[in-house]
């Protein structure tokens, strides 16, 4: 008698939440439209506002990751984020989803970010083009934007993460058969190293989760040991200022390795 | 301090507990007790002191576990990368884990009568001799218990824990136990420490720290991560009570993304394979042989 009264008083919270969150997230996308709709900032000075602030900045993520939750992709606002990380000066820039939809994509999701953001194409450099411990910035001239570096960007799904680990074990096996390393000489070195080689990023500082469950959704198991976690409610109409809130929580994080 | 306390909950806590334990509790629940020391500086007390209240919150809150019905806890007690800090603060803190798995051992009916299996996931050869002693005897003690399991990650890292799986594993190959095309997704989690555990549900991490430093990446493509600001030792029922009920109100995504992990690793998982079952089992009594070694030991 008293579990069902339990239950049906845990019910009646859980519809109150859900009721209040759904409230919240109409204001919020509401109040979105109104401000995009009266949108006085031009792409140009966004960028200057993210180059200004990030000055003021004590660190700031060479390695950003979006990983797309339980949501829809939005390629017109991953675009948006790719330019905003170029004025933030990201080197590396990962989008990932489980499901593979965004590596599925990647053509159709290059070909909008090409069309929108013509002018600053000539910064993104996409997929394996690059070698994987290549971290150059290279200083751009191009439409007097001469304080944009070129970024970097790939794609991951689930199968990057443990499938990795597992592909990192079948070479150890074939190396330690070729008698070209010993069992004995296998440690966390070794093993982040051919880790790096198969994903081609270095580990990313900060993941950013898109959608209303925080998880890892399978990023990357090996690489996101020390990688800050910042949730934001969606990646749908995401504004600079949602950008910035990031790279400030980002900013704020100390990190002590154990000590 | 006991590690199995009674009751502390008031009548409202109490009631409060009850109607989150109607809507389904996780099954596993890992937490990363951060905050013992910024605590102890807060409170203007020594380090020790931050590091007793934090061990003294661990038994409360495996109580409210108990509670609410959530039959595995999986803490991170010490992570390898701790043994950098000074050695004064390391002395201490073996000394303060010998006290508690002492504690433990004398206890030893209690944890038997509520059924508690103590497993402790982690590189123990780094661990002090006597130590490990106390460990081993804890584990050995409490191996058949099913009632409920408490992991304590101790010396421990994630990425520690897969580079020895991945040695063993290749050796297994290289002695030509297994071959190289049986090792899969499903066969690495089974050479991991916590290969007896099902994935946690529901990761809590305090302090406001946003990462997760090293602890268990590999089970927690599926979970629901809750970070809370509180700091370790002020860690409350309320904080608990939220963070289930956080997970209760996702747990529609987090079935949705096991189901899709589990039917890619459908996929690519042979079928039952003897050669790679005895692999296995080869590799757990090893484990076991070492444990009973270190239990055995004199010095």
């Amino acid at each position: 008698m008293l579990r069902v009264l339990y239950r049906i008083i845990w019910t009646f919270i859980y519809l109150l939440c859900s009721f209040v969150d759904f409230v919240k997230s109409m204001t919020v996308s509401l109040h979105k439209k109104y401000t995009n709709y009266y949108k006085t900032l031009r792409l140009e000075d966004e960028l200057k506002l993210i180059t200004q602030a990030v000055k003021h900045m004590d660190k700031t993520p060479s390695h950003i990751v979006f990983v797309i939750g339980n949501e829809n992709i939005s390629f017109r606002d991953l675009g948006n984020v790719i330019v905003w990380c170029i004025a933030a000066g990201v080197s590396f820039i990962s989008f990932y989803d489980f499901e593979g939809e965004l590596k599925k994509e990647e053509a159709h999701f290059r070909s909008i970010v090409s069309e929108v953001h013509k002018k600053y194409s000539g910064y993104i450099v996409w997929g394996n083009k690059y070698p994987a411990n290549g971290v150059q910035n290279i200083n751009g001239t191009k439409n007097g934007m001469d304080f944009l570096r070129k970024v970097k960007v790939k794609m991951f799904s689930l199968t990057d993460g443990k499938e990795n680990i597992v592909k990192v074990t079948h070479e150890l096996c074939k190396s330690v058969k070729e008698n070209i390393l010993n069992v004995s000489d296998i440690n966390q070195d070794v093993i982040d190293r051919m880790i790096g080689v198969h994903s081609g990023v270095p580990d990313p500082d900060l993941a950013v989760l898109c959608g209303s469950l925080c998880c890892t959704y399978g990023l990357l198991p090996w690489q996101i040991r020390v990688t800050e976690f910042v949730q934001v409610h969606s990646h749908h109409n995401m504004s600079f200022e949602d950008f910035l809130c990031v790279l400030y929580k980002y900013n704020k994080c100390e990190q002590r390795f154990g000590k | 301090m006991s590690w199995l306390r009674e009751n502390t909950l008031n009548w409202i806590q109490y009631v409060c507990l009850k109607v989150v334990k109607s809507g389904g509790v996780p099954n596993h629940v890992a937490f990363i007790m951060d905050g013992n020391r910024r605590f102890a500086k807060k409170n203007n007390v020594a380090k020790v002191e931050g590091h007793t209240k934090g061990f003294d919150k661990l038994a409360e809150t495996l109580q409210w576990c108990l509670d609410l019905g959530i039959p595995e806890v999986t803490v991170y007690a010490f992570s390898i990368e701790n043994f950098k800090r000074s050695t004064e603060e390391v002395n201490e803190l073996m000394d303060l884990a010998r006290d508690k798995f002492k504690r433990l051992l004398d206890e030893r009916e209690k944890l038997m009568d509520h059924g508690v299996s103590v497993r402790v996931i982690g590189n123990l050869a780094l661990l002090p001799e006597d130590l490990r002693q106390l460990m081993s005897e804890a584990m050995i003690l409490t191996k058949d218990n099913n009632k409920a399991f408490l992991n304590i990650a101790f010396a421990y890292t994630s990425r520690d824990e897969i580079t020895s799986a991945i040695k063993s594993l290749v050796a297994g190959v290289e002695k030509k136990i297994i071959l190289p095309e049986d090792i899969s997704k499903h066969v690495i989690s089974q050479c991991l420490y916590t290969n007896k555990s099902p994935n946690p549900d529901l990761l809590i991490r305090t302090s406001g720290e946003i990462r997760l430093s090293d602890f268990l990446l590999w089970q927690t493509s599926s979970t629901c991560v809750y970070f809370s600001k509180v700091l370790w030792p002020e860690f409350s029922v309320w904080h608990m009570l939220t963070a289930v009920f956080h997970y209760q109100r996702n747990r529609q995504n987090i079935v949705r993304l096991k189901n899709f992990e589990e039917s890619c690793s459908l996929e690519s998982c042979s079928l039952e394979n003897h050669q790679v079952d005895l692999f296995l089992e080869d590799l757990h009594s090893q484990r076991q042989m070492f444990m009973e070694k270190a239990r055995q030991a004199k010095y």
